[in-house]
């Protein structure tokens, strides 16, 4: 048996991540519940094991969702995940071909050119020389690479680079002192005993004239596995415990593991590589408690209420985020722990008895302050001939989100109950909704049995169905995504389709997923009106950085926090379609017709007294 | 400021003989206006009351600033506990006050100091 007294540290540190990784798996596994159980069982010999694998290869080796972002920053991810992987992967074949024993002990792969220095032929040797020496240079790039944005953040696409703690500078200083020191290490073992190939043989060739460069042989040996070993055990407390915590997460989600109890393992899965800190809707503000801080400090359990509160919940991060952790819900999580601080009242349920209409329009809280888009929207429903009544002018009601979104389940679900019966009550088989925070409530958290929409699908619907006809005009317009409508509900295609149809649709900088936050967001209690107003001034600002003549959006916090920038540009969609529509069309046209007659007719009944 | 002020040059300056009425203000009603600034910009026009969405359960925003200011947290707490933060009274507010976040410190007071 090959051994060496330097390989312990190595072998300590792996030995001690390995039982951190499974003490950890273990209280993961203990938190699930029954039915948890009974899925990983059903779907551990399934495809969905394959999708899993499939999953881990594409995000955890090669970062696809990191290439999306940026192809220098995907590529630097990749040479280091994929790399090391191949390294240890090849290594351990190299192995294998060489002695023809695959049970040989785990230090001797990784310290293969300690164990067996010189140049050796067996098969594929010189393939093997090579491939090691490749991978380690593609390796050696990706660190250059990940040092250089270290200083220099936009180099690789990203504004502003995520600041460390201590704990994560230190492993980020070990991560990066591991391939220089086993190119060293490696490179001084060619140039004493030959061997290598076009890197390492190179390099040795060149350090082989430096005198008495065996004294360096050992110590760099040494210096390699110390450094490997102090990774190994900084790792499970450093950001790097999303190496071995998102393949676990992937596995997991693919079983389907409900993901509510997946949460401990979503924390631990961030990388911390900051991507989601330049979508940040609180970043022109520059409020500080973006995603990555957050998780951060959930991790050391040393989250305070504030950071919890500084959110807008407008999803920017939870859709950048390569790992795919579901941040919103753990901020609504987090508020939730902090406990009820709203002691409000049950409201009277009892009293509501509605109106009876087909289609019923509820415009919401903030929706009630625009009464242009509310009118327009009857308008609207005037001309294509359809019943539609509007909910709740005279009772107390809210949809129970505002509640919901600083962590008042109970407070939330009263709301949610009394605004179920005043529908049901109506008796109303569509229900129109002009607030995409009412439309995200109404499909996620009520039950209710009948159709429910936002008005700009209405509108789509009565112009794709001929109700209503609109003229087309020369304006240009740029269209606002909502982030509760949009990246919450992938509602993306339908509003631009009305306002194709009626101008021309600009594509801007910051569009469907990507879109900004207005500052209008009722997820922030403690936002004071000077930084949201920088959000919305900063919003507005690029969406008519091509000159639009409007600004159109679907929702009225939008609207008004857009509005307060810029006065006259910015639109409601319903009030857009309403000044284009073309008047009589369909039922005001059967109107007038029969106007038309009736007069007609007394005139010839005139006509005939006479 | 201290009473004693005799200075070197042998003249006494004026002892500040100012009313604050700030310090008379409640501890609680101090940390509110820290809290949120924009809260002494209110000049009671009623505007938050007039769109509340919880009106007619007797929620008035301008009358529990009133109550604030005259130092009955209690009171105003009480009058405010069926608000759903919908955030009207915000976006209609004329001189830019910051309701919800009043009313979100005015429920962080009672629940860190419960004697209130």
């Amino acid at each position: 048996m090959q051994f060496n007294w330097f390989v312990l540290p190595f072998m300590a540190g792996m030995v001690f991540l390995m039982s951190v990784v499974v003490y950890k798996l273990i209280r993961w596994l203990y938190s699930f519940e029954g039915d948890d159980f009974h899925h990983i069982m059903k779907y551990l010999f399934s495809s969905r094991t394959l999708m899993a694998a499939k999953e881990i290869f594409m995000e955890s080796l090669l970062h696809r969702k990191i290439f999306k972002i940026n192809f220098k920053l995907g590529w630097m991810h990749m040479s280091f995940a994929f790399g090391w992987l191949l390294l240890i992967v090849i290594g351990k074949l190299e192995t294998l071909t060489f002695t023809g024993d695959f049970t040989n002990p785990v230090w001797y792969a990784i310290f293969f050119r300690f164990f067996e220095p010189g140049a050796h032929s067996f098969f594929l040797s010189d393939v093997y020389a090579f491939l090691m020496d490749a991978i380690l240079l593609m390796i050696l790039v990706g660190l250059a690479m990940a040092m250089y944005k270290r200083f220099q953040s936009f180099s690789l696409g990203l504004k502003r680079a995520t600041s460390h703690s201590l704990g994560d500078k230190w492993a980020l200083t070990f991560i990066w002192m591991i391939f220089p020191l086993r190119f060293l290490a490696e490179s001084v073992t060619a140039g004493l005993y030959g061997g290598g190939s076009f890197l390492t043989g190179g390099t040795g060739f060149l350090l082989s004239e430096i005198p008495h460069l065996q004294y360096l042989f050992y110590p760099l040996w040494w210096a390699y596995s110390l450094v490997l070993g102090a990774f190994f055990v900084f790792l499970p407390f450093s950001r790097y415990m999303h190496i071995p915590a998102e393949v676990i997460l992937i596995l997991f989600r693919n079983w389907g593991v409900k993901t509510d109890r997946l949460k401990a393992i979503e924390v631990e899965a961030c990388s911390r590589c900051g991507i989601c800190i330049d979508g940040c809707a609180m970043v022109p503000a520059n409020r500080k408690g973006q995603a990555v801080y957050f998780l951060r400090q959930w991790r050391e359990g040393n989250l305070t209420l504030d950071t919890a509160q500084n959110c807008l919940q407008c999803g920017s991060c939870q859709e950048r985020c390569p790992v795919g952790i579901h941040l919103n819900d753990l901020r609504l999580d987090a508020r939730k722990g902090f406990g009820n601080i709203l002691p409000v009242k049950a409201s009277d349920v009892s009293d509501i008895e509605g109106i009876k209409t087909d289609v019923i329009y509820f415009p919401g809280c903030v929706g009630r302050l625009s009464p242009s888009v509310n009118q327009s929207m009857m308008r609207l429903a005037s001309l294509a001939g359809v019943n539609m009544n509007q909910l709740g002018n005279e009772l107390e009601l809210c949809c129970g989100r505002p509640l919901l979104l600083s962590g008042h389940v109970e407070e939330a679900n009263l709301q949610v109950a009394k605004l179920e019966k005043a529908i049901k009550n109506s008796g109303a088989k569509t229900l129109v909704t002009s607030c995409p925070v009412c439309y995200n409530m109404f499909l996620k958290n009520y039950h209710l049995k009948i159709r429910v929409v936002h008005h700009s699908e209405l509108i789509h619907q009565w112009i794709t169905e001929r109700r209503i006809k609109v003229q087309a005009s020369g304006k240009r317009f740029v269209y606002h995504d909502p982030c509760e409508l949009g990246r919450a509900n992938g509602f993306f295609e339908m509003p631009r389709e009305v306002l194709g149809s009626m101008g021309l649709v600009i594509q801007t900088a910051h569009e469907k997923e990507a879109s900004l936050c207005c500052g209008g967001s009722l997820a922030d209690f403690t936002l004071t009106n000077a930084e949201r107003n920088e959000t919305a001034v900063y919003a507005m600002d690029e969406l008519t950085a091509k000159h639009p003549d409007y600004v159109v959006t679907a929702c009225p916090m939008c609207k008004k926090s857009l509005k307060e920038t810029q006065k006259g540009m910015v639109k409601d969609i319903a009030e857009v379609t309403c000044e284009m529509a073309i008047p009589y069309a369909h039922s005001e046209q059967l109107h007038l017709q029969k106007f038309i007659k009736s007069k007609l007719k007394s005139a010839d009944e005139e006509i005939a007294v006479m | 400021m201290s009473n004693e002020f005799k200075t070197k040059f042998g003249f006494e300056l004026m002892r500040q003989r100012e009313v604050n009425l700030s310090s008379a203000d409640a501890p609680e009603v101090i940390q509110l206006q820290v809290a949120e600034p924009s809260m002494t910009h209110c000049i009671s026009c009623g505007s938050c009351a007039g769109t509340c969405t919880r009106a007619g359960s007797g929620v008035s925003f301008r009358k529990a600033l009133l109550l604030i200011r005259r130092g009955l947290i209690n009171e105003a707490y009480e009058m405010m506990e069926s608000c759903v933060f919908c955030g009207k009274c915000r976006f209609v507010c004329p001189r830019g006050v910051n309701t919800r976040r009043v009313i979100y410190e005015l429920y962080r007071l009672k629940k860190i100091n419960h004697a209130i």
